[in-house]
């Protein structure tokens, strides 16, 4: 038994698989980073630290004569979030139920996603410099209006090719930009997603959490996830009426290549 | 996680074979991993041109490269081959990391694939035995028995030899155990042939096993019928051919063994040069010695067509789990073994 103590919780087989797809599901469409950065792991649990290859000069050494680096790396960060199922809504799964209530599940799960989101492509205060905080190309703006969005794109991809950041790119949207995108078609009907594909190369991804738009790089080697504990269920605690649990993961994100990426903010 | 593809272990008895070990030197480890997504591929435009020919190749890999290469997971029944010795016989254990289990109806699409498949390795490993097999009359070994009669058939054959639910991590895969025995064919003959029959335990020209009551406790038969605890036979499945080369009066059977479990191979053998109890050794071995042994693990299709990449540890000990920060980031790990709902990259292209 690992630390989710899974085995504590007075949950069946069936229970864990229903509970396990579940989460999968509601997070999969929702984890726009993992679509477009370079991932490596999961290193497990006990994996606390990104390597970096850096170091800083101590002020001091012990002796005099000798000196001391000391080996800077990027701690992981744990993200949590708790939620509850009814017990008798797993007895009646078990019974063979099929429409089982969730939703405080479906909730975390789409709220880490969301927190996973925000912390690669914006940062997370103090702990992670997130891809558009780091980029240090002037940052556009996508009006409301749609017909804007590939003379912005193109102009980003532009931007990358003179700082010379090879294809494909990716482009993440909010959610209220992808809206626009996917419900507009240019004049003569062809749908902006296609045309906006055909100057990207690369994946339009839906990314709650995103605020604007960012246009990056694809090739590799500039923005890297490295997880730990992948996305995990684990077991908090019981009474009577309900279960808690939790959505865990522990990830580190750096950006290698700052100029990699072409952020478009609203605000 | 759907039922993984074996390799094509359970292939027909065919008239030719051949059995390939080598050695691969440490630190090619990835040239390796790219001969062994090729070999399917090979086989099957080798294959193509006599469809009929029934070409299969089989790729064992032995514990020690598993270490190098794959690390963890490792199969659970993966290691070096262990020694058997006997009052009078020993069961040798000989080097070898890769296994090539090359089966047609033709010789010459063997050769063809052996020689392709040696062609690729030529830079980082060596071969360190090659057999040449061919199947003798009704599929009699050189000692004039016939060999594989115990052979389980129909769905007994699959269950015997595929991983299946006990280890979902490596479903679809087997173990395999080599030997190559040489024969005194010369005292062998000197024998009567109801003095061999004892020996084996069947009869020589009609092939029937002797009754439980005549069969001797040290006959092949007897020491190699496995009782498992539930009452059921253990069995395995064996696909051996006879060699050798006539002006060299070399004269062989090359044992090769196949088993989901391999301990219930490693029993066999302990009853043969052991004794089953202890002193009763197989008889046969007065006139038959292995002078090869090796055990290695055959991974399912989807494995070597797909081997997972490179160990991101820089050692190649075996290691245990590693734990906290001192280490190296360990290679990845599977949904099962973390509890985790597996989700990993989502990036198309990629895995």
């Amino acid at each position: 038994m690992n630390h989710l103590l899974r085995e504590h919780a007075p949950i069946s087989a069936a229970g864990w698989q229903l509970l396990d797809e579940e989460a999968r599901q509601r997070a999969t469409p929702a984890l726009a980073a993992r679509r477009l950065v370079d991932f490596s792991g999961p290193h497990g649990w006990e994996y606390s630290a990104t390597n970096l290859g850096r170091t800083r000069r101590t002020a001091a050494t012990p002796v005099e004569g000798v000196t001391g680096l000391q080996r800077v790396s990027l701690s992981l960060v744990e993200l949590r979030a708790d939620f509850e199922v009814s017990r008798a809504e797993l007895r009646d799964a078990d019974r063979g139920a099929g429409d089982t209530d969730l939703a405080s599940l479906d909730r975390a799960a789409h709220q880490l996603a969301v927190a996973e989101n925000v912390a690669v492509f914006h940062g997370w205060k103090g702990v992670i410099a997130g891809i558009s905080e780091a980029s240090p190309h002037a940052k556009g703006k996508p009006g409301a209006a749609a017909d804007g969005y590939p003379r912005l794109a193109a102009q980003a991809v532009e931007q990358l090719l003179g700082t010379g950041v090879g294809g494909p790119y990716g482009l993440a949207l909010g959610r209220e930009q992808y809206r626009v995108v996917v419900e507009t078609s240019e004049h003569g009907g062809y749908p902006l997603l296609e045309h906006l594909g055909k100057i990207l190369g690369g994946p339009i991804v839906w990314a709650p959490g995103v605020d604007g738009a960012v246009v990056l790089s694809l090739r590799g080697g500039d923005f890297v996830f490295e997880c730990g504990q992948d996305l995990s269920i684990g077991y908090d605690s019981h009474d009577a009426e309900v279960v808690r649990l939790y959505l865990e993961e522990t990830f580190s994100f750096h950006v290698a290549t700052p100029e990699a990426a072409v952020a478009l903010t609203t605000s | 996680m759907s039922a993984a593809e074996s390799q094509a272990v359970l292939a027909p008895l065919t008239e030719s074979a051949i059995f390939l070990v080598a050695t691969v030197d440490p630190g090619s480890e990835d040239a390796l991993r790219e001969v062994l997504t090729d070999v399917s591929g090979l086989t099957r435009s080798i294959g193509f041109r006599f469809p009929d020919g029934g070409l299969t190749c089989v790729v064992g890999i032995g514990s020690d490269l598993w270490g190098r290469t794959f690390g963890q997971p490792r199969p659970p029944g993966l290691h070096a081959f262990r020694e058997v010795i006997g009052p009078r016989h020993t069961a040798v254990a000989t080097p070898g990391d890769l296994l090539f289990h090359i089966r047609a109806t033709r010789f010459d699409l063997c050769f063809e694939l052996a020689e392709r498949l040696t062609d690729r390795l030529l830079d980082f490993a060596q071969v360190v035995d090659e057999v040449h097999g061919f199947r003798s009359f009704d599929q009699r070994d050189l000692l004039g028995f016939v060999d594989g009669t115990e052979n389980p058939a129909g769905p007994a054959l699959l269950d015997a030899v595929v991983i299946s639910e006990e280890d979902p991590r490596f479903a679809g895969g087997s173990y395999v155990v080599v030997q190559k025995y040489l024969h005194d064919l010369a005292g062998w003959d000197a024998l009567p042939v109801a003095e061999q029959e004892l020996r084996i335990g069947r009869s020589k020209l009609s092939d029937i096993e002797m009754p439980d009551d005549l069969k001797p406790a040290n006959s092949h038969v007897a020491l190699n019928t496995l009782v498992g605890d539930d009452g059921k036979q253990r069995q395995i499945v064996r696909y051996n051919m006879p060699f050798g080369r006539v002006g060299a009066r070399e004269f062989g059977t090359y044992f090769i063994g196949y088993a989901r479990d391999p301990q219930v191979i490693e029993q066999m053998l302990t009853n043969m040069f052991v004794g089953n109890p202890p002193g009763t050794y197989d008889r046969i071995l007065d006139f038959s010695r292995p002078v090869t042994g090796n055990l290695f693990f055959v991974p399912s299709a989807d494995f070597i067509d797909d081997p997972p990449g490179a160990l991101t540890t820089v050692s190649t000990q075996e290691a245990a789990e590693p734990v906290g920060l001192a280490v190296a980031p360990p290679a990845s790990r599977s949904a099962e073994e973390d509890g985790s709902l597996g989700i990993g990259s989502l990036r198309e292209g990629r895995v």
